[in-house]
């Protein structure tokens, strides 16, 4: 049939038109119908159709459909071999210039890298955990602050109502810390090694149905049932036993040797988990919680829920509110205590759900029960730290291309002249910055390894800095040099390519004077952030220097801290004047804590008892003040051994002033104690006021007992004042005399100043992490002026010979050389200024005591950058100066 | 040696192309290979082939005058370049000369000696 043989034709050539290149359309169609006539001779036109489409079909193949794109490829492969050629070439023309280029990217780079490193350390945080997004911990209002707030300690009766009233929570488990013990453990020989541990936690028997620690030895199921059995990290299994199994080994807990057997191992545990722990006993062998299951104040466990799937987890936290009336309320008639006075400052009791993937990051404004949270904080300024450096890194990279425009002109002029499109050269640009960030990023990962120990010892924080396994790492790095490339690229690869070959050829072209004004905006802002960092740096570091200095009103030098006293029991007097004997002490005293060691809070009325006041009160010895170097305002010191002064108190003036009274009418009045049959106190003395907390917070109210009076408070510390002789001598003979009396546990020296050093951690840390940030600003920015000047005064040879002819002095000539990049350096401190002031006084306001910030600190910063500038610069434009004007005037 | 390589197709092409000198495109090649070898191909393996024999420069194209016969569609033809001709040149060449090792001859002449020898 004539018919279907021309639908099979009109199928046929309809099909190849859609996939074939137009440049082939015509022969390969002519081909075809030709072969088409041929077959419909040989064997009839019906056959002949249906073998058209199938010949046509068959043309369907990368060889024909892909010609014209392939043909394309093939040219591009050729010119990225001529793309290597050029890059390497004009790298390899100007050294210096290179190395410049793709130092300052690389130093960008592995500053970025640490970062991201470190981020992505803070965010995997308790990911790893089973169902880890039905994990929630319960906090509750703080109700120890007087103030209120949120805390994550509860009471052990809370992990009851949880499970009993709320079908929607699946497991409930506490979590308990018992406290420092001393573990003792005796080998076959008898012979005894013992430890004071801190890291001591206990739990309800689902903990590992809840959290991500795997056991190397014990069951998980069985390791927490039933009474003194404890879970060991593989360290501390170590360190009793060696290589032996830990499994059914006896451990001896604390003064009374309760034997505890050890039912598991952790393997090594993981470092992104909210807690970490050496022994971890299962909840009954601490007999504290048996003893408060019913109670909500003692709240020495952490409560961690496990809902079930698909709860709303809104309408859960709104229902779990009405345990405070329900179930709280009735245990304070228990307490004979008023619940509506009691959280009556705190804005009632409440719980709060916060998802265990959360505490790492969310928990800055909870008070913890263990372990330090971080901040999102940290997160976001180091964030953006790294992106400012990245930027500062990618400026250069613009500005230095841009810079070299007029000897990359000739070529772009030539290869126009020769045929090249645009697209092209714009492609050979791009790939040639591309490729610079590639090797950056290749010297970025030495440099980082090789900066990573350095971030680590000045700022604590432990970056797992790791390539294997880390996917979405690996994947940043090989992203990064594209990304950065491209985007530090298209500028300059725009600008270069846009010149009219004529002129360029002609000479035209000024050594890329155009584009100067945008890189003076950009050296303006590279050094704006530059000094942003450093005064902030600065400021930091004065800030510390000031809590260094300032006179908290107590001695801190040559004072050694014994901790853990108590453990001496009734022999601490004998101990104490013991030393006071030893050559070379000068006073010894014992208290409950000393200052900056925390405080016990307590609620004390005036004697009419009207109105509660929340006083730090804390138990001393007569040595007390001489040995940390306070000072009665008025009155007297407690008498040594006096018996009389079991009721008697000694206020700080804040504290007088909170009872209405100055430093004189206070001695003799009396003060009142609710708690219990202490009652009535009378003051015998005020001393001149002190900062027993960190300098964040004024000085609040305080107070003082004799060590033997009633009041609660059993913890016992040394306080040992010296006189500088050989410290370490001294600490060995102190050392002595303690396993004297206290055989089996260990003694632990603190020295004072370094206690109170401790408080200011973050803030040490804060510093020198600005400060090495800072240094990679100046660097990078620094490599850049460089760059730029080196780069001008090559550019501006013949210029220099013409006015050193015309008797330019040679100090005229540097000048003129620098003067251009030290205006802008000027302009950066005036816009860094307010900046910087503005976020420093954001951070100061978190301190009580601060330093007040002068201008000059931001004059010194921008003085810094120009002095650094002109010292790396000088050299360069002197050089430049001192050429022989002869010598450059006569190339032409 | 050449930097390119030829496969036997290709090579079978580039000669035909040689051959059939003014008058080579797809068609005519794939008769002529028809006749000559007795052996099947594929228009569309012969046309791709072809283009890829021009991009290593070995013939080169042009379009040639319509006829009725093709529905008025021009032709493609082909025609070898010097390099071609060179390449099938030094192939050929080689080939002669690699056959020349083979100890065809020798072996039957010296193989009679043997068997004689042990007569």
């Amino acid at each position: 049939m004539i018919e279907s043989e021309r639908r099979s034709i009109r199928i046929g050539l309809a099909l190849l038109r859609w996939f074939c290149p137009p440049v082939l359309y015509e022969s390969v169609e002519g081909d075809l119908l030709e072969q088409f006539d041929a077959d419909s001779t040989l064997s009839g036109k019906r056959k002949a159709g249906r073998r058209f489409i199938w010949n046509v079909i068959k043309f369907f193949r990368p060889g024909i459909i892909l010609r014209n794109r392939f043909s394309k490829t093939f040219n591009n492969l050729d010119m990225l071999e001529s793309y290597f050629k050029t890059t390497f070439r004009s790298l390899r023309k100007n050294i210096a210039y290179s190395f410049i280029n793709i130092f300052g990217l690389a130093i960008g780079i592995a500053s970025c890298l640490l970062i991201y490193n470190y981020v992505q350390f803070e965010k995997s945080f308790d990911t790893t955990h089973p169902d880890v997004d039905r994990l929630y911990r319960v906090n509750q209002t703080a109700i120890w602050s007087p103030v209120g707030g949120v805390m994550t300690s509860s009471g052990p009766q809370l992990a009851h109502s949880l499970q009993n009233d709320y079908p929607e929570i699946e497991q409930v488990l506490r979590i308990n810390t018992p406290g420092d013990y001393i573990i003792r453990f005796s080998d076959n020989e008898g012979k005894v090694i013992a430890f004071r541990e801190n890291g001591i936690l206990a739990a309800d028997s689902n903990f590992f149905s809840f959290f991500d620690f795997k056991l190397k030895e014990g069951d998980p199921r069985t390791a927490l049932v039933g009474k003194n059995k404890v879970v060991l990290s593989s360290e501390t299994a170590e360190k009793y036993f060696g290589d032996e199994p830990a499994v059914g080994k006896i451990l001896q807990f604390g003064d009374a040797r309760e034997s505890v057997e050890v039912s598991g191992v952790t393997e090594k545990q993981p470092l992104n988990i909210h807690f970490h722990f050496d022994y971890l006993l299962s909840m009954p062998t601490n007999e504290g919680v048996k003893r408060f299951e019913w109670s909500f104040i003692w709240s020495q466990v952490v409560t961690y829920i496990k809902v079930k799937p698909n709860t709303d987890m809104a309408a859960l936290e709104r229902k779990i509110q009405s345990i405070a009336p329900r179930r709280v309320e009735p245990t304070f008639k228990r307490l004979k205590m008023d619940y509506n006075d009691f959280t009556k400052n705190k804005g009632g009791w409440h719980f709060y759900l916060q998802p265990v993937t959360d505490i790492r990051l969310g928990s800055a404004d909870i008070f913890q029960r263990y372990e330090e949270v971080s901040d999102k904080t940290y997160i976001y300024i180091f964030s953006g730290v790294a992106g400012l450096i990245l930027l500062i890194a990618a400026i250069n990279f613009i500005n230095l291309s841009t810079a070299r425009a007029a000897s990359r002109a000739k070529e772009v002029g030539v290869k126009k002249t020769l045929g090249a499109n645009r697209g092209s050269l714009i492609g050979q640009f791009q790939f040639e910055s591309i490729f610079l960030s590639c090797i950056a990023t290749v010297i970025a990962i030495v440099l980082a390894t090789f900066i990573k120990p350095v971030v680590l010892q000045l700022t604590g924080f432990d970056l797992p800095f790791s390539l294997i396994g880390n996917w979405p790492l690996i994947f940043t790095i090989i992203t990064i040099p594209f990304v950065l490339g491209f985007f530090a690229g298209i500028y300059p690869s725009f600008y270069l390519t846009s010149f009219q070959p004529i002129q360029v050829l002609k000479g035209k072209l000024s050594s890329g004077m155009k584009s100067s004004g945008l890189r003076n905006v950009l050296v303006t802002f590279q050094f704006t952030i530059a000094i942003t960092l450093l005064s902030g740096t600065l400021l930091v570091f004065q800030q510390l220097n000031f809590i260094a200095t300032t006179d908290i009103g107590l001695d801190k030098e040559n004072i050694l801290v014994i901790n853990h006293a108590e453990a001496l029991g009734k022999q601490i007097e004998s101990f104490k004047n013991e030393l006071v004997n030893l050559d070379g002490v000068v006073s010894v005293s014992i208290s409950g804590q000393v200052p900056g060691t925390g405080t016990n809070e307590d609620i004390f009325q005036k004697e009419s008892g009207e109105e509660n006041l929340p006083i730090n009160q804390t138990k001393i010895d007569d040595q007390y003040f001489r040995t940390l170097g306070l000072k009665l305002v008025s009155g007297r010191m407690f008498s040594q051994g006096d018996s009389a002064d079991l009721k008697s108190v000694i206020l700080n003036e804040n504290a007088a002033n909170l009872f209405g009274w100055n430093s004189e009418e206070a001695i003799g009045k009396h003060i009142f104690y609710p708690g219990d049959e202490m009652g009535r106190l009378e003051i015998v003395g005020i001393v001149k006021d002190f900062n027993f907390r960190s300098l964040h917070s004024p000085i609040s109210p305080m107070l003082f007992f004799t060590l033997n009076s009633p009041m609660w408070g059993d913890s016992r510390m040394t306080a040992v004042k010296y006189n500088g002789a050989d410290v370490t001598d001294l600490m060995s003979r102190i050392e002595n005399k303690w396993k004297q009396i206290a055989t089996s546990t260990p003694i632990e020296f603190q020295f004072y100043d370094e206690i109170l050093e401790r408080q200011y951690q973050d803030e040490t840390r804060l510093g020198n992490l600005f400060a090495v940030f800072a240094c990679f600003s100046i660097g990078v920015g620094i490599i850049g002026i460089i760059g730029l000047v080196s780069y001008s005064a090559e550019q501006r040879k013949k210029e220099i010979g013409i006015r050193k002819v015309f008797g330019a002095s040679i100090t005229k000539i540097v000048v003129m050389m620098n003067s251009s990049y030290i205006k802008l350096i000027l302009i950066a401190v005036l816009l860094a200024t307010p900046l910087a002031w503005w976020i420093v006084q954001k951070w100061l306001d978190s301190f009580e005591y601060k330093i007040t910030i002068s201008p000059f600190v931001f004059l010194i910063a921008g003085l810094c950058e120009v002095v650094l500038a002109v010292i790396c610069v000088g050299y360069l434009s002197l050089r430049a100066a001192m050429l022989n004007p002869s010598t450059v005037l006569k190339e032409e | 040696m050449s930097k390119e390589y030829l496969g036997e197709f290709e090579e079978l092409v580039l000669t035909i192309v040689g051959i059939l000198k003014q008058d080579a495109y797809g068609n005519a090649i794939v008769t002529e290979i028809r006749e000559r070898l007795k052996r099947d191909s594929n228009l569309s393996a012969v046309h791709v082939t072809l283009y890829r024999l021009e991009d290593k420069g070995l013939i080169k194209s042009s379009m040639g005058g319509a006829t009725n016969a093709r529905g008025g569609r021009r032709k493609r033809l082909f025609q070898i370049t010097n390099t071609g001709m060179a390449m099938l040149q030094q192939m050929k060449e080689s080939r002669t000369d690699l056959w020349k090792l083979i100890p065809q001859l020798k072996f039957s002449v010296s193989g009679c000696k043997i068997l004689g020898s042990y007569d």
